[in-house]
Protein backbone atom coordinates (compact mmCIF):
# COMPACT_ATOMS: atom_id res chain seq x y z
CA UNK A 1 0.00 0.00 0.00
CA UNK A 2 1.74 3.06 -1.32
CA UNK A 3 1.45 6.81 0.35
CA UNK A 4 -1.73 7.68 -1.89
CA UNK A 5 -3.62 4.38 -0.94
CA UNK A 6 -2.57 5.26 2.86
CA UNK A 7 -4.09 8.74 2.43
CA UNK A 8 -5.77 10.03 -0.15
CA UNK A 9 -9.11 7.45 0.80
CA UNK A 10 -13.22 7.66 0.07
CA UNK A 11 -14.51 9.51 3.33
CA UNK A 12 -17.34 6.72 4.27
CA UNK A 13 -13.47 4.52 4.17
CA UNK A 14 -14.45 1.20 2.92
CA UNK A 15 -13.29 -0.09 -0.31
CA UNK A 16 -14.29 1.11 -3.18
CA UNK A 17 -13.80 1.12 -6.92
CA UNK A 18 -10.66 2.51 -7.94
CA UNK A 19 -8.68 1.70 -4.94
CA UNK A 20 -7.51 -1.56 -5.83
CA UNK A 21 -7.86 -0.31 -9.72
CA UNK A 22 -11.07 -1.34 -10.28
CA UNK A 23 -12.92 0.56 -12.67
CA UNK A 24 -15.34 2.66 -11.44
CA UNK A 25 -17.94 3.61 -14.07
CA UNK A 26 -15.68 4.53 -17.39
CA UNK A 27 -12.66 5.85 -14.82
CA UNK A 28 -10.72 5.17 -12.13
CA UNK A 29 -10.64 7.23 -9.30
CA UNK A 30 -7.61 9.58 -9.02
CA UNK A 31 -6.06 9.97 -6.01
CA UNK A 32 -4.06 13.24 -4.77
CA UNK A 33 -1.38 14.44 -2.67
CA UNK A 34 -1.07 17.68 -1.78
CA UNK A 35 -2.08 20.41 0.78
CA UNK A 36 -4.65 22.73 1.66
CA UNK A 37 -2.61 25.74 2.01
CA UNK A 38 -1.05 24.92 -1.50
CA UNK A 39 -2.98 26.68 -4.41
CA UNK A 40 -1.26 24.22 -6.76
CA UNK A 41 -3.26 21.00 -4.64
CA UNK A 42 -6.29 23.21 -5.22
CA UNK A 43 -6.57 23.55 -8.66
CA UNK A 44 -6.22 20.01 -9.16
CA UNK A 45 -8.97 19.84 -7.06
CA UNK A 46 -10.54 22.52 -9.39
CA UNK A 47 -10.26 20.16 -12.51
CA UNK A 48 -11.64 17.36 -11.04
CA UNK A 49 -14.73 18.69 -10.18
CA UNK A 50 -14.57 20.63 -12.92
CA UNK A 51 -14.38 17.94 -15.31
CA UNK A 52 -16.41 15.15 -13.13
CA UNK A 53 -13.56 13.05 -12.40
CA UNK A 54 -13.85 11.74 -8.95
CA UNK A 55 -10.56 12.03 -6.79
CA UNK A 56 -9.73 11.08 -3.18
CA UNK A 57 -7.32 13.66 -1.84
CA UNK A 58 -4.87 13.03 0.81
CA UNK A 59 -2.51 15.84 3.04
CA UNK A 60 0.92 15.64 3.53
CA UNK A 61 2.97 18.13 5.09
CA UNK A 62 6.63 19.50 4.19
CA UNK A 63 8.21 16.73 6.57
CA UNK A 64 6.52 14.49 4.31
CA UNK A 65 8.21 15.80 0.88
CA UNK A 66 11.28 14.28 1.78
CA UNK A 67 10.52 11.01 2.86
CA UNK A 68 10.74 7.73 1.16
CA UNK A 69 7.22 7.36 1.18
CA UNK A 70 6.16 10.42 -0.83
CA UNK A 71 9.56 10.31 -2.68
CA UNK A 72 9.13 6.82 -4.10
CA UNK A 73 5.25 8.05 -5.74
CA UNK A 74 6.10 11.42 -6.55
CA UNK A 75 9.58 11.53 -8.85
CA UNK A 76 11.74 14.15 -7.59
CA UNK A 77 9.28 14.92 -4.35
CA UNK A 78 7.70 17.53 -6.17
CA UNK A 79 3.94 17.91 -5.24
CA UNK A 80 1.10 17.99 -5.66
CA UNK A 81 1.10 14.35 -6.79
CA UNK A 82 -1.00 12.77 -8.84
CA UNK A 83 -2.28 8.68 -9.16
CA UNK A 84 -4.74 7.13 -11.24
CA UNK A 85 -3.92 3.23 -11.15
CA UNK A 86 -0.76 2.86 -12.62
CA UNK A 87 0.17 6.35 -13.76
CA UNK A 88 1.80 8.38 -11.89
CA UNK A 89 2.54 12.51 -12.15
CA UNK A 90 3.44 15.51 -10.75
CA UNK A 91 3.04 19.34 -10.56
CA UNK A 92 -0.16 21.48 -11.11
CA UNK A 93 0.47 22.03 -15.07
CA UNK A 94 0.23 18.24 -15.59
CA UNK A 95 -2.15 17.27 -13.18
CA UNK A 96 -4.37 20.01 -14.34
CA UNK A 97 -3.74 19.34 -17.95
CA UNK A 98 -4.04 15.77 -17.29
CA UNK A 99 -7.80 15.82 -15.70
CA UNK A 100 -8.68 18.47 -18.35
CA UNK A 101 -7.61 15.76 -20.91
CA UNK A 102 -9.36 12.72 -19.04
CA UNK A 103 -12.53 14.38 -17.96
CA UNK A 104 -16.29 14.85 -18.98
CA UNK A 105 -16.46 18.43 -19.97
CA UNK A 106 -15.16 20.30 -22.62
CA UNK A 107 -11.57 21.19 -22.37
CA UNK A 108 -10.68 24.37 -20.44
CA UNK A 109 -7.93 25.35 -23.14
CA UNK A 110 -8.82 27.45 -25.90
CA UNK A 111 -8.77 26.11 -29.08
CA UNK A 112 -7.50 29.94 -30.77
CA UNK A 113 -3.76 29.39 -29.68
CA UNK A 114 -3.29 33.43 -29.28
CA UNK A 115 -6.18 32.86 -26.52
CA UNK A 116 -4.25 29.85 -24.99
CA UNK A 117 -1.37 31.53 -25.09
CA UNK A 118 -2.34 34.95 -23.33
CA UNK A 119 -4.59 32.32 -20.78
CA UNK A 120 -1.12 31.10 -20.32
CA UNK A 121 0.47 34.66 -19.18
CA UNK A 122 -2.43 34.64 -16.86
CA UNK A 123 -1.66 31.23 -15.36
CA UNK A 124 1.86 32.08 -14.89
CA UNK A 125 0.94 35.19 -13.14
CA UNK A 126 -1.00 32.97 -10.86
CA UNK A 127 1.96 30.20 -10.50
CA UNK A 128 5.08 31.51 -10.90
CA UNK A 129 4.46 35.54 -9.65
CA UNK A 130 2.48 34.90 -7.00
CA UNK A 131 2.98 31.75 -5.40
CA UNK A 132 5.61 32.36 -2.75
CA UNK A 133 3.36 35.53 -1.81
CA UNK A 134 -0.11 33.64 -1.34
CA UNK A 135 1.88 30.97 0.43
CA UNK A 136 3.39 34.08 3.01
CA UNK A 137 0.12 35.50 3.48
CA UNK A 138 -1.82 32.07 4.16
CA UNK A 139 1.36 31.26 6.75
CA UNK A 140 1.46 34.20 8.77
CA UNK A 141 -2.45 34.12 8.76
CA UNK A 142 -3.52 30.93 9.19
CA UNK A 143 -0.60 28.18 9.54
CA UNK A 144 1.56 29.77 12.12
CA UNK A 145 -0.56 32.87 13.10
CA UNK A 146 2.88 34.53 13.76
CA UNK A 147 1.44 37.75 11.40
CA UNK A 148 4.56 39.04 10.80
CA UNK A 149 4.01 42.72 9.92
CA UNK A 150 6.81 43.23 7.58
CA UNK A 151 6.48 39.42 5.93
CA UNK A 152 2.40 40.35 5.41
CA UNK A 153 3.27 43.69 3.87
CA UNK A 154 6.24 42.63 1.23
CA UNK A 155 3.78 39.66 0.41
CA UNK A 156 0.82 42.26 -0.20
CA UNK A 157 3.05 44.60 -1.76
CA UNK A 158 4.04 41.61 -4.28
CA UNK A 159 0.41 40.44 -5.20
CA UNK A 160 -1.03 44.14 -5.26
CA UNK A 161 0.08 44.80 -9.27
CA UNK A 162 -0.99 41.62 -9.90
CA UNK A 163 -4.43 42.13 -8.37
CA UNK A 164 -5.36 45.57 -9.84
CA UNK A 165 -4.54 43.93 -13.83
CA UNK A 166 -7.15 41.03 -12.89
CA UNK A 167 -9.55 43.15 -11.32
CA UNK A 168 -8.60 45.75 -14.57
CA UNK A 169 -9.09 42.83 -17.12
CA UNK A 170 -12.71 41.19 -14.89
CA UNK A 171 -13.84 45.07 -15.22
CA UNK A 172 -14.12 44.03 -19.75
CA UNK A 173 -15.39 40.63 -19.26
CA UNK A 174 -17.49 38.06 -17.28
CA UNK A 175 -14.59 35.92 -17.05
CA UNK A 176 -10.37 35.49 -17.27
CA UNK A 177 -11.03 33.68 -20.49
CA UNK A 178 -12.99 36.44 -21.88
CA UNK A 179 -17.08 35.01 -22.85
CA UNK A 180 -16.18 31.20 -21.99
CA UNK A 181 -14.86 29.80 -18.46
CA UNK A 182 -10.77 28.81 -19.16
CA UNK A 183 -8.06 26.73 -16.83
CA UNK A 184 -6.62 30.81 -16.05
CA UNK A 185 -10.20 31.47 -14.46
CA UNK A 186 -9.39 28.23 -12.67
CA UNK A 187 -6.17 28.68 -11.12
CA UNK A 188 -7.23 32.21 -10.58
CA UNK A 189 -9.79 30.88 -8.20
CA UNK A 190 -7.45 28.63 -6.37
CA UNK A 191 -5.35 31.95 -5.60
CA UNK A 192 -7.66 34.41 -4.42
CA UNK A 193 -9.61 32.10 -2.75
CA UNK A 194 -6.39 31.75 -0.42
CA UNK A 195 -5.65 35.10 -0.55
CA UNK A 196 -9.15 36.08 0.79
CA UNK A 197 -8.53 33.54 3.53
CA UNK A 198 -5.20 35.27 5.02
CA UNK A 199 -6.38 38.66 3.91
CA UNK A 200 -9.98 39.33 2.75
CA UNK A 201 -9.21 42.70 2.02
CA UNK A 202 -7.27 42.57 -0.88
CA UNK A 203 -9.95 40.63 -2.62
CA UNK A 204 -12.90 42.76 -1.30
CA UNK A 205 -11.44 45.94 -2.33
CA UNK A 206 -11.58 45.28 -6.10
CA UNK A 207 -14.95 44.86 -7.09
CA UNK A 208 -14.45 43.34 -10.31
CA UNK A 209 -12.60 40.84 -8.26
CA UNK A 210 -14.82 39.96 -6.09
CA UNK A 211 -17.86 39.36 -7.81
CA UNK A 212 -16.47 37.48 -10.18
CA UNK A 213 -14.90 35.50 -7.27
CA UNK A 214 -18.65 35.17 -5.99
CA UNK A 215 -19.42 33.96 -9.48
CA UNK A 216 -17.15 31.12 -9.16
CA UNK A 217 -18.64 30.28 -5.87
CA UNK A 218 -21.91 29.74 -7.74
CA UNK A 219 -21.06 28.09 -11.06
CA UNK A 220 -21.88 24.65 -11.99
CA UNK A 221 -18.97 22.73 -13.59
CA UNK A 222 -17.97 22.48 -16.92
CA UNK A 223 -19.03 19.15 -17.33
CA UNK A 224 -22.54 19.48 -16.53
CA UNK A 225 -22.92 18.29 -13.50
CA UNK A 226 -25.06 20.27 -10.48
CA UNK A 227 -21.27 19.95 -8.42
CA UNK A 228 -19.99 23.79 -7.70
CA UNK A 229 -16.19 22.98 -7.67
CA UNK A 230 -15.38 25.86 -5.91
CA UNK A 231 -17.52 24.76 -2.47
CA UNK A 232 -14.71 21.60 -2.28
CA UNK A 233 -11.90 24.50 -1.85
CA UNK A 234 -10.76 24.47 1.77
CA UNK A 235 -11.88 26.53 4.68
CA UNK A 236 -9.54 28.20 7.27
CA UNK A 237 -10.44 25.23 9.94
CA UNK A 238 -9.52 22.67 6.77
CA UNK A 239 -6.41 24.20 6.61
CA UNK A 240 -5.47 24.61 9.99
CA UNK A 241 -6.37 20.71 10.29
CA UNK A 242 -4.09 19.90 7.35
CA UNK A 243 -7.76 18.52 5.86
CA UNK A 244 -8.38 17.90 2.10
CA UNK A 245 -12.01 17.92 0.31
CA UNK A 246 -12.49 14.73 -2.30
CA UNK A 247 -14.42 15.21 -5.05
CA UNK A 248 -17.07 13.08 -4.96
CA UNK A 249 -19.45 12.70 -7.81
CA UNK A 250 -23.24 11.61 -7.45
CA UNK A 251 -25.17 12.45 -10.79
CA UNK A 252 -24.12 10.49 -14.05
CA UNK B 1 -25.11 19.54 -23.93
CA UNK B 2 -21.54 20.54 -22.69
CA UNK B 3 -19.72 18.01 -23.83
CA UNK B 4 -20.54 18.71 -27.18
CA UNK B 5 -19.25 22.24 -26.95
CA UNK B 6 -22.93 23.69 -27.45
CA UNK B 7 -23.17 27.36 -25.52
CA UNK B 8 -20.11 27.92 -25.70
CA UNK B 9 -19.10 31.57 -27.53
CA UNK B 10 -16.57 31.82 -29.91
CA UNK B 11 -14.63 35.09 -29.42
CA UNK B 12 -12.90 37.22 -32.27
CA UNK B 13 -9.10 37.96 -31.41
CA UNK B 14 -5.58 39.54 -33.10
CA UNK B 15 -4.39 37.45 -35.49
CA UNK B 16 -0.46 37.87 -36.88
CA UNK B 17 -0.57 37.47 -40.87
CA UNK B 18 1.61 35.26 -42.69
CA UNK B 19 4.33 37.98 -43.37
CA UNK B 20 4.20 38.99 -40.15
CA UNK B 21 7.64 38.77 -38.64
CA UNK B 22 8.72 36.95 -35.16
CA UNK B 23 10.59 39.16 -32.84
CA UNK B 24 12.30 37.66 -29.46
CA UNK B 25 14.09 39.77 -27.25
CA UNK B 26 14.71 39.08 -23.62
CA UNK B 27 17.75 38.48 -20.54
CA UNK B 28 19.91 35.62 -20.93
CA UNK B 29 17.94 33.24 -19.22
CA UNK B 30 16.72 30.01 -19.10
CA UNK B 31 13.68 31.35 -20.46
CA UNK B 32 14.84 32.99 -23.22
CA UNK B 33 16.90 30.13 -23.65
CA UNK B 34 13.94 28.16 -24.19
CA UNK B 35 12.22 29.93 -26.06
CA UNK B 36 14.86 30.22 -28.73
CA UNK B 37 15.09 26.27 -28.73
CA UNK B 38 11.46 26.08 -29.11
CA UNK B 39 11.79 28.07 -32.12
CA UNK B 40 14.44 25.95 -33.27
CA UNK B 41 12.84 22.43 -32.99
CA UNK B 42 9.25 24.02 -34.53
CA UNK B 43 11.15 25.56 -37.29
CA UNK B 44 10.34 29.24 -36.62
CA UNK B 45 12.89 32.27 -37.62
CA UNK B 46 12.57 34.62 -35.64
CA UNK B 47 14.77 38.04 -34.84
CA UNK B 48 16.36 37.75 -31.50
CA UNK B 49 17.51 40.49 -28.83
CA UNK B 50 19.38 39.72 -25.83
CA UNK B 51 18.27 42.93 -23.51
CA UNK B 52 18.04 43.43 -19.84
CA UNK B 53 14.80 43.16 -19.85
CA UNK B 54 12.77 41.13 -16.64
CA UNK B 55 11.09 38.73 -19.55
CA UNK B 56 11.41 37.28 -22.28
CA UNK B 57 8.65 38.76 -24.83
CA UNK B 58 7.29 37.62 -27.99
CA UNK B 59 5.42 40.39 -30.73
CA UNK B 60 4.38 38.89 -33.67
CA UNK B 61 2.15 41.11 -35.74
CA UNK B 62 -0.38 42.33 -32.73
CA UNK B 63 0.31 39.63 -30.62
CA UNK B 64 2.47 40.03 -27.30
CA UNK B 65 3.25 37.54 -25.70
CA UNK B 66 5.37 37.89 -22.61
CA UNK B 67 6.52 34.30 -20.51
CA UNK B 68 8.26 30.98 -21.53
CA UNK B 69 5.00 29.26 -21.03
CA UNK B 70 3.14 31.45 -23.60
CA UNK B 71 5.28 31.91 -26.04
CA UNK B 72 6.22 28.23 -26.08
CA UNK B 73 2.26 27.57 -26.64
CA UNK B 74 2.28 29.92 -29.14
CA UNK B 75 5.18 28.70 -31.22
CA UNK B 76 4.24 25.42 -30.84
CA UNK B 77 1.05 25.49 -33.00
CA UNK B 78 2.67 28.18 -34.81
CA UNK B 79 5.43 25.97 -36.32
CA UNK B 80 6.16 23.85 -38.89
CA UNK B 81 3.82 20.61 -39.08
CA UNK B 82 1.73 19.18 -36.23
CA UNK B 83 1.81 20.50 -32.95
CA UNK B 84 3.96 18.80 -30.83
CA UNK B 85 1.37 18.56 -27.82
CA UNK B 86 0.74 15.09 -27.36
CA UNK B 87 -3.29 14.39 -27.53
CA UNK B 88 -2.66 10.89 -25.27
CA UNK B 89 -3.21 12.19 -22.10
CA UNK B 90 -0.58 10.17 -20.18
CA UNK B 91 2.23 11.56 -22.53
CA UNK B 92 0.34 15.34 -21.95
CA UNK B 93 0.63 14.18 -18.27
CA UNK B 94 4.60 13.30 -18.73
CA UNK B 95 5.43 16.43 -20.68
CA UNK B 96 4.24 18.44 -18.57
CA UNK B 97 5.77 16.88 -15.91
CA UNK B 98 9.11 17.23 -17.27
CA UNK B 99 8.25 20.97 -18.56
CA UNK B 100 7.88 21.40 -14.99
CA UNK B 101 11.03 19.96 -13.10
CA UNK B 102 12.95 21.64 -15.89
CA UNK B 103 11.16 25.05 -14.60
CA UNK B 104 11.53 24.22 -10.91
CA UNK B 105 14.36 21.97 -10.30
CA UNK B 106 16.96 22.15 -12.84
CA UNK B 107 16.59 25.92 -13.79
CA UNK B 108 17.34 27.11 -9.95
CA UNK B 109 20.14 24.21 -9.84
CA UNK B 110 18.31 22.15 -7.85
CA UNK B 111 18.32 18.37 -7.61
CA UNK B 112 20.61 18.42 -10.70
CA UNK B 113 22.24 15.34 -10.43
CA UNK B 114 19.24 13.37 -9.53
CA UNK B 115 17.06 14.68 -12.15
CA UNK B 116 20.06 14.25 -15.43
CA UNK B 117 20.59 10.76 -14.12
CA UNK B 118 17.06 9.54 -14.16
CA UNK B 119 17.19 11.54 -17.94
CA UNK B 120 19.73 9.59 -18.81
CA UNK B 121 18.15 6.32 -17.64
CA UNK B 122 15.04 7.06 -19.93
CA UNK B 123 16.84 8.02 -22.60
CA UNK B 124 18.71 4.89 -22.90
CA UNK B 125 15.25 3.33 -23.81
CA UNK B 126 13.51 5.67 -25.85
CA UNK B 127 14.63 8.97 -28.15
CA UNK B 128 12.91 11.54 -26.35
CA UNK B 129 12.19 12.39 -22.73
CA UNK B 130 8.56 11.31 -22.79
CA UNK B 131 8.95 9.16 -25.92
CA UNK B 132 8.24 10.52 -29.05
CA UNK B 133 9.31 14.24 -29.42
CA UNK B 134 7.20 16.28 -27.40
CA UNK B 135 7.09 19.76 -26.58
CA UNK B 136 9.37 19.06 -23.20
CA UNK B 137 12.35 18.28 -25.09
CA UNK B 138 13.39 21.54 -26.46
CA UNK B 139 12.81 23.64 -23.30
CA UNK B 140 14.17 20.57 -21.00
CA UNK B 141 16.85 20.54 -23.42
CA UNK B 142 17.70 24.71 -23.69
CA UNK B 143 17.83 24.32 -19.26
CA UNK B 144 20.47 21.80 -19.91
CA UNK B 145 22.48 23.56 -22.58
CA UNK B 146 22.19 26.56 -19.79
CA UNK B 147 23.26 23.99 -16.76
CA UNK B 148 26.69 22.92 -19.06
CA UNK B 149 27.24 26.83 -20.07
CA UNK B 150 27.43 27.74 -16.34
CA UNK B 151 29.80 23.89 -15.43
CA UNK B 152 27.00 22.54 -13.92
CA UNK B 153 26.26 20.03 -16.11
CA UNK B 154 27.35 16.57 -14.50
CA UNK B 155 29.91 14.30 -16.26
CA UNK B 156 29.40 10.68 -17.93
CA UNK B 157 25.81 11.36 -19.08
CA UNK B 158 25.97 9.74 -22.57
CA UNK B 159 22.24 9.61 -23.27
CA UNK B 160 21.58 13.02 -22.28
CA UNK B 161 24.59 14.17 -24.52
CA UNK B 162 23.08 11.48 -27.92
CA UNK B 163 19.60 13.04 -27.01
CA UNK B 164 20.88 16.73 -27.20
CA UNK B 165 22.15 16.23 -30.61
CA UNK B 166 19.09 14.84 -31.56
CA UNK B 167 16.88 17.56 -30.24
CA UNK B 168 19.54 19.77 -32.21
CA UNK B 169 18.97 18.09 -35.28
CA UNK B 170 15.08 19.01 -35.14
CA UNK B 171 16.65 22.57 -35.97
CA UNK B 172 16.31 23.36 -39.61
CA UNK B 173 20.31 24.36 -40.87
CA UNK B 174 19.61 27.75 -41.86
CA UNK B 175 18.33 28.63 -38.17
CA UNK B 176 20.85 26.24 -35.86
CA UNK B 177 23.99 28.22 -35.97
CA UNK B 178 22.50 31.18 -35.06
CA UNK B 179 20.03 29.84 -32.64
CA UNK B 180 22.38 27.93 -30.82
CA UNK B 181 25.18 30.78 -30.48
CA UNK B 182 22.48 32.22 -28.38
CA UNK B 183 22.44 28.83 -26.09
CA UNK B 184 26.37 27.87 -25.92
Amino acid sequence: MDLFDQRAIADDGAGEYGLSGDMKKTQYVLQLLGAPYCAETLKCILIAAEQGMEMNCGAITMDDLTSDAFTSVAEFGMAPALKENDYFTTGSKAITEYINARGLGFSLIPKNITMASEQEMWIDKSRAQSNTSVLTLVDEAICSGTNDGAKVDAAKQALNPLLDDLNELLGKDKYIGGKNYTMADLHWTATCHLIHLAAPDMIDSRSNIKAWLNGMHTKKSNCGQSLIAATLLPTVDDIKANKLNNVVIDDF
Amino acid sequence: MGLFGFGKKKEKTAAAGANDTYTLSGPATAATAKCIMTAGVRKVSMEITMNDADNVTLTHGPVTLVGESAIETYLDVRGEGAPLRPKKARHLGDQNRWIEVSSSLLDNNEKVDQVTARMNEILAEQDYLVGPLTQADAPVAASILCLKKAGKLPSGLTNVETWLGRVEENIPENLRASYMSHLS
